[in-house]
């Protein structure tokens, strides 16, 4: 039983949503509208009703329709694959499960290409032209759906990452398959297409190449913002390639960033004596420099990483404010950049871990303490020299 | 995941080569002699393999590209310019040659292309009857030899100059609506 939840779980995960906005929700969304909008527009409604209260007619309907009317038909293709699936629960081994599987969708997709064709479909008294329903326009969907097909079979054993080489190849191999009958004499025997159609077989090919082409396009704006996630952060709007349709903008990394660098300052300042505080702000730019490694070897290893550089200044006239400042070199809405401020206070407190009864002049120690980061401005901040 | 698509990429690129085709049909229908349907479907054949190469160019470069370089095209694509680099990238001269480049890419994709295309279709053999009758109706100032090679050069540059020349046009007003309308 395990191996059979097994099978039915691996060819089926694909369907399953990921997300609440993802394909597979829309797929099933549109599935469940089709099926529910057929039912209510349809007279077939009442037959429905009226064979429910009795059920063996219902049985009797199904029976009718999935009998081969002759042994060459969608219908035997259809049972031959469920009889080789059945089959392959039966050896022990995990390869010759998967090969008699594999053979089982061998059967199953001509089936359904097959049953594509069908311009009389019977079932439950109601005649559908399936072929007409994936018409449109001229245009026989047929081919696409068996691709679909196809590239699941072919592709469903590929790592989450390279899921796109699937959607990539789905609209070549439709075309394949679209083309197939014009490969096709009587016979059946391999033929060269005669030229009259040569040219139609042209245009669809380039077309779908198109189609995938652009699908590529997709994966790689995609890729580039898992890459570059500060670029959501941004307003989308002028562009000429891309449109945002969430209208949420999540918060910059660099509050992320300078968070991090808060922990790090106070770890390194925290309860240090105040000459030593003094010396390190002395010292700002390469302590600065320093600062920006060791964050960014603590944070996740992205290659936007490069394009942020952390900053600061000492506040003159004070005893001592620190402003972090983690700026953005990289694209930007408005092509200059832009930078967060943290604002530091470094104060002196008196030791209170040491006894009093020491002689030795009383040390002070610092204490940081910091505020929330500001809203990014843009341009590069001036640290001065 | 799907909070950025690149539909408006789409979108644009469907506009162009609709008015691409409906310039190039025409220019070949004057220029080549072929009735409206050849002309049409020539036309989109044509501009859909060198749309295609155009692509497959792009995904193979855009990898190799150095960072600096591919930080750029980012900039590009996500904003429509190009940001000031600390390290000075100089992109205008770079901009002048890759659409120089494009030009002269896609016309020689289209001569090829048209070469190609009516190789398949078996059409080649036409031209040897009809160069006899030609000179009489164009003129005596074509060679007979190598005849429809120019003709056919002629017409896929005209071609190409008057479909780019319309995609530059809308481009610049789409630059004027930028800019200038929402003041």
């Amino acid at each position: 039983m395990s191996d059979l939840l097994n099978f039915l779980g691996q060819s089926l995960k694909v369907l399953i949503p990921t997300s609440l906005v993802s394909w597979q929700t829309v797929l099933w969304l549109a599935v469940f509208i089709f099926i529910v909008g057929n039912l209510g527009l349809n007279l077939a409604v009442r037959n429905v009703v009226f064979s429910i209260l009795s059920l063996d007619e219902i049985f009797k309907q199904l029976r009718k329709t999935l009998t081969p009317p002759k042994p060459d038909s969608w219908q035997t293709l259809l049972w031959i694959s469920i009889f080789s699936w059945a089959m392959s629960l039966l050896p022990e081994s995990f390869f010759v499960q998967g090969f008699i599987a594999t053979c089982a969708w061998f059967f199953l997709i001509p089936g359904i290409h097959w049953f594509m064709h069908e311009e009389k479909f019977e079932v439950f008294d109601l005649t559908i032209n399936i072929k007409k329903g994936l018409t449109i326009n001229g245009i026989w969907l047929g081919p696409w759906l068996t691709g679909a097909l196809v590239c699941l079979l072919l592709f469903s054993g590929l790592p989450e990452a390279r899921v796109s080489v699937a959607f990539v190849c789905w609209a070549p191999i439709s075309a394949m398959i679209a083309a197939l009958p014009k490969f096709i004499a009587m016979g059946p025997k391999y033929k060269t297409p005669d030229p009259g159609a040569r040219q139609e077989l042209v245009i669809l090919l380039l077309t779908n190449l198109l189609l995938s082409c652009w699908l590529q396009l997709f994966f790689l704006t995609q890729s580039w913002l898992v890459d570059y996630p500060s670029l959501l952060t941004e307003d989308l709007s002028k562009s000429a390639f891309v449109v945002k349709l969430a209208s949420d903008r999540p918060t910059s990394r660099g509050v992320l960033i300078l968070d991090q660098a808060e922990t790090v300052v106070k770890e390194q300042l925290d309860g240090q004596t105040w000459s030593q505080v003094e010396r390190w702000l002395f010292d700002l730019k390469p302590q600065m420099q320093r600062l920006e490694n060791t964050v960014m070897s603590q944070l996740p290893p992205l290659k936007e990483n490069e394009l942020w550089h952390i900053d600061g200044r000492v506040l003159p006239r004070t005893e001592y404010q620190l402003q972090m400042m983690a700026v953005w070199q990289g694209p930007s809405a408005d092509g200059t950049g832009y930078h967060l401020v943290k604002p530091c206070q470094i104060t002196r407190i008196p030791d209170t871990r040491r006894s009093i009864a020491r002689t030795v002049a009383s040390t002070q120690i610092a204490r940081v303490t910091c505020d929330v980061v500001t809203p990014p401005k843009a341009g590069q901040p001036d640290v001065g020299t | 995941m799907f909070e950025v698509l690149p539909l408006r990429a789409v979108v644009f690129q469907c506009l162009f080569l609709l008015i691409a085709i409906a310039i190039e049909a025409l220019v070949f229908y004057r220029t080549l002699s072929l009735d409206n349907k050849t002309s049409m479907q020539y036309a989109i054949s044509v501009n859909l393999l060198s749309t295609f190469i155009g692509w497959l160019c792009f995904f193979i470069s855009q990898p190799v590209l150095p960072v600096t370089w591919r930080v750029q095209l980012i900039s590009f694509i996500f904003f429509e310019h190009f940001y000031a680099d600390p390290l000075m990238l100089n992109v205008a001269p770079v901009l002048v040659v890759f659409t120089l480049g494009m030009f002269l890419g896609t016309f020689l994709i289209k001569l090829k292309g048209l070469d190609f295309l009516e190789m398949l279709l078996e059409r080649n053999q036409k031209p040897d009857g009809a160069i006899a009758e030609k000179p009489k109706r164009r003129g005596r100032q074509e060679q007979l030899v190598g005849f429809r090679s120019n003709s056919r050069i002629y017409a896929v540059l005209v071609a190409n100059a008057s479909s780019f020349s319309a995609i530059l046009l809308l481009l610049f007003l789409r630059l004027v609506e930028q800019y200038y309308l929402p003041q």
